[in-house]
C-alpha cells in the first residue's frame, strides 16, 4: 500500500523522446489506468515505474520514496505481463511463490499465501500443474495470482487482457475490479481499450505520443474532454468533430459546416459567433426528431443495425456526421432524415490548438 | 478420411488398385527403408573398426570378413600396456573438460550481453565474433604457434587448452546467442521482479530454459577439442604431453599400418565421446520454453 508520484519523467531512446514529461500523482489505494493509442509510451512508463527502463530525468516516487535508481527488487511492485511470463519450469505453485522464496519466507507462510491467493482466484485443482497444460484464460489468472500472493505496495499491469477472448475478457474485467476492492491496492494498468478503461478505472490517464492529454474520472472525461483527442479517443463510436462557425439568427444558433450546409444547434448553446471552431457531438447525443423545431436534416447514407442499436452514417454538406440510436430504425438509405441534438451535450473545441473552449 | 471411407479403393495413376491401408503401410516401409539405409551408413565404419580391433593381425591382413575366425584382445593389451595409452586419454579428457567448461562460462556471458545490453560497437564486435569462428584454423597455426612459443607455453597442456579457446569460444558465443534469444524477455524481467539480480536471472532463468543449448554447444566444443589434432602436432613435442588423436597419429610408425592397435585406441578414444553423448541427449529436449508466454 502507497502512493505512487511521477513527476516530470522523460524517456529517450537514444535520442529519439518517446516520454515528453510526464506528471501523474496516485493516491494510496487507487487504480489508475493508462490509456491512449499503440506506441504513445505506456508501456514505457509503466516499465520505468517497474525499473525495467531507466528513467532519463524526472522522479518517480513509490510511498514518499524515490526508487529512480533502485533495482526492481527492491521496488516491492508486481507485474502483470501481457504475455504472461509464467515461469515454464515451474509448477502454478512455484511460480506463485517464487518470489516469496526468494525473500527468504519460509515454507509454510509461502504455502499458506499461495493457498489463499489460490482460493480467491478458483486456481486451487491446478497449483500442480505446469503453465503449458493451462489455458489461455488459467494462464492469466495464475499470473494474476503471482501477483497477489506478494501483497506488494503497487500492482502493474500491462494489457493484461487483450490475448484473451472477448468474454472471458469481459468476466476478467469486473473480477479485476473485484480483487481491486477487496485488496485496495494502488494499480496502475495499461490498455489500448477503452471499454476497459470507461468500467474499471478511478480515473483515467489519457496519453498520446509521449505526453499525458487528460487525467480525471472516467465520466468527468467523456463529459468534458480536454480536447479533440480525448474527445475523440474515448467513447465509441468516435464523437464527431466537425470544422465550421457559429452564426446567430434570432435567438437560435446555427452551425454552419465549413463542407456546406449547416445544422441548427439546440436552445441555450454558448460560444462566439463568427469563428472558426470544432463542434464535438457524441453519436449517441443525437436523436431522431421529426417534430421538434431545433431540428435539421442529414441525407441517410450507411445504416448498420446491430440488433440494440442503429448506427446511422449521415451526410450533410460533404461532411459525414454518425448517429447512434438505441433502438431499431426504419431509415432509408438516401433519404433525409430530421435529427436533433440533446441540448448541454455539445462541445465547442479551438480549432487549431484543439483545446476545450 | 470423414469423406472416403477408409479402405475404399484409390485408383493409382498406373492403373493399379491399392486400398489407403496399403498405401499407408507402403510408406510406412519405404521410410523404415531409408532411415535404414542411413543408419547402415553411419553405423558400418563403427563395426568395422570395433571388429577390426578384435582380430588377430593374420585376419587383418588377410581378405577382410565381415565377422572374425577367432576373438582377441591382444590389440587393446599392447594399446593400454605397451603403449600406455590411457596417458593420452587422460590429457586430452583434461583438455577437453577444461575447454568446453571455460568455453561454456565465457560465451554464455558473452552471449548474453551481445543479446540483452544494448553498447556502443555492439554490432562490430557481433561481426568480429563469427569473424574468429570462420577463421579456418590452418590459417592461424603458424602465428598461434609463435604466440604460445612467447607465451612459455609450447609443449603444454596448457598452452593447447588456451589455442582451443581462441576457437571455440566464438562459436559457442554465436550457437548460444540464438539459444539466449528464444528465451522471452518477460520471463527474465518477471524474474528481476520477483526478486532475482541480473546474474540471478541469467543463472535461474536463461541458463535453465537454455539448457538445450547448452547441451548441445557443450557436445560441439568438447568433439572439437577432443578432436583437434593440427594444433596438438605442432605444440606438443613431448610424448608425456601428448593427447589421444596425437597418441593414435604416433600408433604410425612404419609403412604398415598397425590396424589392430589403431583401431582398439580408435574405439578406446570414441568412447569417451559417446558417453558424453549419451548424457547429453536428455538435456537436448525441445519446447522447454513451452507454456510460458502467449504468442
Ligand atoms: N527499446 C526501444 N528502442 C527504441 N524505441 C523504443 C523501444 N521501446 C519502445 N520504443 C518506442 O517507444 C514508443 C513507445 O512505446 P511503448 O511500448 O511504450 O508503446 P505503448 O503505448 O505501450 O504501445 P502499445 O499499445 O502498442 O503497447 C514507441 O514509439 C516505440 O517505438
Ligand atoms: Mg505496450
Amino acid at each position: 500500500m502507497a502512493n505512487l508520484t511521477i513527476r516530470d519523467v522523460r524517456k529517450s531512446y537514444g535520442s529519439v523522446p518517446v516520454l515528453h514529461g510526464v506528471s501523474i500523482e496516485i493516491p494510496d489505494g487507487e487504480f489508475v489506468i493508462l490509456v491512449g493509442p499503440s506506441g504513445c509510451g505506456k508501456s514505457t512508463l509503466l516499465r520505468m515505474i517497474a525499473g525495467l527502463e531507466t528513467i532519463t530525468s524526472g522522479e518517480i516516487e513509490i510511498g514518499d520514496r524515490v526508487v529512480n535508481d533502485l533495482p526492481p527488487r527492491a521496488r516491492d511492485i508486481a507485474m502483470v505481463f501481457q504475455n504472461y511470463a509464467l515461469y515454464p519450469h515451474k509448477n502454478v505453485a512455484e511460480n506463485m511463490g517464487y518470489a516469496l522464496k526468494l525473500a527468504g519466507r519460509s515454507k509454510e507462510e509461502i504455502a499458506k499465501r499461495v493457498n489463499a491467493a489460490a482460493d480467491i482466484l478458483d486456481l486451487k485443482p491446478l497449483l500442480y500443474r505446469r503453465p503449458s497444460q493451462l489455458s489461455g484464460g488459467q494462464r492469466q489468472r495464475v499470473a494474476m495470482g503471482r501477483a497477489i500472493v506478494r501483497d506488494p505496495k503497487v500492482f502493474l499491469f500491462d494489457e493484461p487482457l487483450s490475448n484473451l477472448d472477448a468474454k472471458l475478457r469481459v468476466a476478467m474485467r469486473s473480477e479485476i475490479k473485484e480483487l481491486h476492492q477487496r485488496l485496495r491496492t494502488t494499480t496502475v494498468y495499461v490498455t489500448h481499450d477503452q471499454i476497459e478503461a470507461m468500467t474499471m478505472a478511478d480515473r483515467i490517464v489519457v496519453m498520446h505520443s509521449g505526453v499525458v492529454e487528460q487525467v480525471g474520472a472516467p465520466l468527468d472525461l467523456y463529459d468534458r474532454p480536454a480536447n479533440t483527442f480525448v474527445a475523440g479517443f474515448l467513447g465509441s463510436p468516435a464523437m464527431n468533430i466537425l470544422p465550421g462557425q457559429i452564426r446567430r439568427e434570432n435567438s437560435t444558433a446555427i452551425f454552419d459546416l465549413a463542407g456546406g450546409g449547416s445544422l441548427q444547434l439546440p436552445p441555450g448553446t454558448v460560444g462566439e459567433a463568427g469563428q472558426p471552431l470544432l463542434l464535438g457531438i457524441r453519436p449517441e447525443h443525437i436523436v431522431v426528431d421529426p417534430t421538434g423545431d431545433a431540428s435539421f436534416n442529414a441525407d441517410v447514407v450507411v445504416l448498420e443495425p446491430t440488433g440494440a442499436d442503429t448506427l446511422i452514417t449521415t451526410r450533410i454538406g460533404s461532411t459525414d456526421l454518425l448517429v447512434l440510436i438505441r433502438d431499431r430504425m426504419n431509415a432509408t438509405v438516401g433519404k433525409p432524415l430530421p435529427l436533433a441534438i440533446q441540448p448541454g451535450r455539445l462541445h465547442l473545441f479551438e480549432p487549431n490548438t484543439g483545446r476545450r473552449l | 478420411m470423414t469423406v472416403m471411407s477408409s479402405d475404399g479403393p484409390v485408383r493409382s495413376k498406373g492403373g493399379s488398385v491399392m486400398s489407403e491401408r496399403q498405401r499407408m503401410i507402403l510408406g510406412r516401409l519405404l521410410s523404415y527403408l531409408t532411415l535404414g539405409i542411413a543408419v547402415l551408413l553411419i553405423l558400418f565404419p563403427v563395426y568395422w573398426m570395433v571388429i577390426t580391433s578384435l582380430k588377430l593381425p593374420r585376419e587383418i591382413y588377410r581378405v577382410p570378413s565381415l565377422w572374425p575366425k577367432a576373438f582377441t584382445l591382444d590389440n587393446y593389451y599392447t594399446l593400454l600396456f605397451d603403449k600406455n595409452f590411457l596417458h593420452p586419454i587422460f590429457n586430452s579428457l583434461i583438455v577437453a573438460t577444461t575447454v568446453t567448461v571455460i568455453s561454456v562460462i565465457f560465451s554464455a556471458f558473452a552471449a548474453y550481453s551481445m543479446v540483452r545490453f544494448r553498447y556502443r560497437f555492439k554490432g562490430v564486435i557481433g561481426r568480429l565474433i563469427l569473424f574468429a569462428y570462420l577463421t579456418p584454423g590452418s590459417l592461424l597455426f603458424i602465428p598461434l604457434s609463435i604466440l604460445m612459443a612467447q607465451l612459455g607455453l609450447s609443449n603444454s597442456l596448457q598452452g593447447l587448452i588456451l589455442v582451443d579457446l581462441a576457437f571455440s569460444v566464438p562459436l559457442a558465443t554465436w550457437l548460444l546467442q540464438g539459444y539466449f534469444r528464444g528465451v522471452p524477455r518477460e520471463l527474465e524481467e518477471q524474474g528481476l521482479i520477483d526478486g532475482l539480480s541480473r546474474m540471478g536471472a541469467l543463472f535461474r532463468i536463461v541458463l535453465p530454459l537454455s539448457a538445450p543449448g547448452i547441451a548441445a554447444v557443450s557436445i560441439f566444443v568438447f568433439t572439437g577439442a577432443w578432436n583437434e589434432l593440427l594444433f596438438a602436432l605442432v605444440l606438443v613435442t613431448s610424448e608425456s604431453q601428448r593427447t589421444a588423436p596425437l597418441a593414435l597419429n604416433y600408433l604410425i610408425t612404419s609403412d604398415v599400418l598397425p590396424w589392430g592397435p589403431l583401431m582398439a585406441g580408435a574405439v578406446v578414444s570414441s568412447l569417451p565421446l559417446m558417453i558424453l553423448y549419451f548424457v547429453a541427449q536428455r538435456f537436448m529436449v525441445q519446447g522447454l520454453t513451452a507454456g510460458s508466454v502467449k504468442g
